[in-house]
């Protein structure tokens, strides 16, 4: 209940602040309402044959994501929202048209 | 002793001392590189821990944080491959780039001040180098004790290593075939006087040559010098036989001289017959110890004799000519002059004889005789152009002894041929395209 609590203030507070995601995150993992990020990445470097540039840990519309913004091996630079809960990628937004492999 | 080859031999050590060598010196040099590659990066790392040591502030609540964080991206991005991590009594501090991963630090001790270097695992599956201090913090800050640790990632410095060995395999390799090759170039250089040894051996035997020499490698002169010893052995033996067949027929002469007194005394006594027989053989064993005493006298004057060979030529030919006056034949004559050899001149002048006369009588225009000179030995030849001889006669004629039963020419050519080796030199009938060379070699008389 605590920690939901922060999590509420800092939303509110400022949404936009980066510096204590990776704090909100860990708590996350420990309550294990989320997948640890780590056993998230490799899985999505593959698939979109990229590198990750940078991360955020959200709470949008009741649940919690991850986005992550990638650069490809073909140099295009790609933002994945990834539900946190499930590893389940939920939107893929990138300039231009995305076509997947599968 | 096993045979096969030393060259193979001596290749297939080289070869694997090489390989050895290399295989340790290149891993050597990956080790010292992997332990360069480590302790550069303990040295970022600890200028990284002075940073985050600094950065160190209070809150008004009493709360420890990050006041100035290390500009280094890496410790923000996520999993960017640099983090650090900061615990007190009750507070943790992590980096960004550790995300939602905490290190979990050994329970060991520290003294305060000291640094301690370990491998931890990191985010996801990555091992860390992480370098980790203990420290007091001031009184501003609380005098609370406070462990700091920074990592990297150690797969980072593994890589550079793998890429250090990848770069280094190339030179290796280039290193392995030049030295390979420098091992084949010495065994051949190393090994090539043995092989003249051969050549030198081989003249021996042609009759080229009599003394296999002593400018050879210290190594294998010993062999040299022994064969030497050997061959000249082999000529005291020699000679040491022919003087006791010397002194055989010697003390042959006088009992073969009474057994002739005694067969005339039978005779007397009326046994013709007996006498004839014991006579007839006493008379050929005396031909054979006379053969045997000439020879000798012959080699023991020729060893001190010097004579003009072209002065010889000349004079047999001479001869040869005078008596055959209705004969046309034109003489070719080529000797050099000062050509010497090691014999007496009525002993070269009856070899020379029998050829030259023979080879006159066999041509038909022309009669060539021309020397030349070949280590330590006078070569003649004796052309003419006549019918020649097949090869097959040759053979019957030069054998020993095989003159009892042939012609004129076949007993000329073997009293040359004795006369010869008895002078220390040989003769040899070679058959032409017309006609036939004979081939007579002498040794040059020495001083």
């Amino acid at each position: 209940m605590k920690h939901v609590l922060i999590i509420l203030i800092c939303a509110l507070v400022s949404p936009a602040l980066a510096s204590g995601d990776h704090d909100d995150a860990r708590d996350a993992v420990r309550q294990q309402q989320v997948i640890p990020l780590a056993d998230i990445i490799p899985g999505i470097l593959l698939e979109f044959d990229a590198r990750l540039l940078e991360a955020e840990f959200e709470r949008e519309h009741g649940i919690y994501v991850y986005e992550l913004e990638l650069i490809t091996g073909s140099g295009r630079m790609i933002e994945v929202m990834v539900d946190a809960a499930t590893g389940e990628i939920l939107e893929v937004e990138q300039e231009g048209r995305y076509e997947r492999d599968d | 002793m096993n045979t096969g080859s030393l060259r193979l031999r001596l290749f297939i050590a080289s070869a694997l001392s090489v390989s050895i060598a290399l295989i340790l010196a290149f891993w050597g040099l990956g080790q010292l590189f992997a332990s360069h590659v480590e302790r550069r990066a303990i040295d970022e790392l600890s200028v990284q821990l002075d940073q985050i040591l600094v950065g160190i502030e209070r809150d008004a609540a009493g709360q420890i944080i990050m006041g100035a964080v290390p500009a280094d991206a890496r410790f923000t991005t996520p999993f960017g491959g640099l983090y650090w991590q900061i615990e007190t009594e009750g507070q943790q501090l992590r980096s960004r780039s550790l995300w939602d991963f905490a290190l979990d630090l050994p329970p060991d001790h520290l003294k305060d001040g000291a640094v301690h270097v370990h491998y931890l695992p990191g985010p996801g599956s990555d091992l860390l180098l992480v370098m980790e201090r203990s420290v007091q913090l001031p009184s501003r800050l609380g005098g609370i004790p406070m462990r700091a640790a920074v990592g990297m990632d150690a797969a980072n410095l593994e890589e550079s290593t793998e890429q250090f060995r990848d770069d280094l395999l190339p030179y290796t390799l280039v290193l392995a075939l030049f030295f390979v090759g420098a091992g084949v170039a010495q065994v051949f250089l190393g090994l090539r006087p043995l092989a003249s040894v051969g050549r030198r051996i081989e003249r021996i035997r042609a009759g080229d040559a009599s003394r296999v020499g002593e400018d050879f490698p210290s190594e294998i002169r010993p062999l040299a010098s022994e064969v030497d010893a050997l061959l000249a052995q082999r000529e005291s033996d020699i000679e040491q036989a022919r003087h006791r067949a010397g002194d055989l027929a010697h003390g042959l002469k006088t009992p073969l001289q009474a057994l002739l007194g005694e067969a005339g005394r039978i005779r007397e006594a009326g046994l013709a017959d007996s006498a004839e027989a014991i006579e007839s053989t006493a008379d050929t064993m005396r031909r054979h110890v006379d053969r045997e005493l000439n020879r000798a006298r012959i080699a023991s004057r020729a060893a001190a004799s010097k004579t003009d060979l072209a002065e010889a030529v000349s004079r047999v030919a001479m001869v040869v000519q005078k008596a055959n006056p209705t004969n046309t034949l034109s003489w070719k004559l080529d000797v050099p002059q000062g050509l010497a050899v090691a014999a007496d001149m009525e002993t070269l002048l009856e070899i020379l004889g029998a050829i030259t006369e023979n080879a006159a009588r066999h041509a038909t225009q022309t009669v060539q005789i021309y020397a030349r000179e070949k280590s330590q030995h006078a070569i003649l030849s004796v052309l003419d152009d006549g019918p020649g001889i097949e090869p097959a006669k040759i053979e019957a004629l030069m054998r020993r002894g095989g003159r009892e039963d042939e012609s004129g020419t076949g007993l000329g050519l073997a009293i040359a041929r004795e006369l010869t080796e008895t002078l220390g030199g040989a003769v040899q009938l070679i058959p032409r395209n017309r006609g036939l060379m004979v081939q007579i070699t002498l040794p040059l008389a020495t001083n």
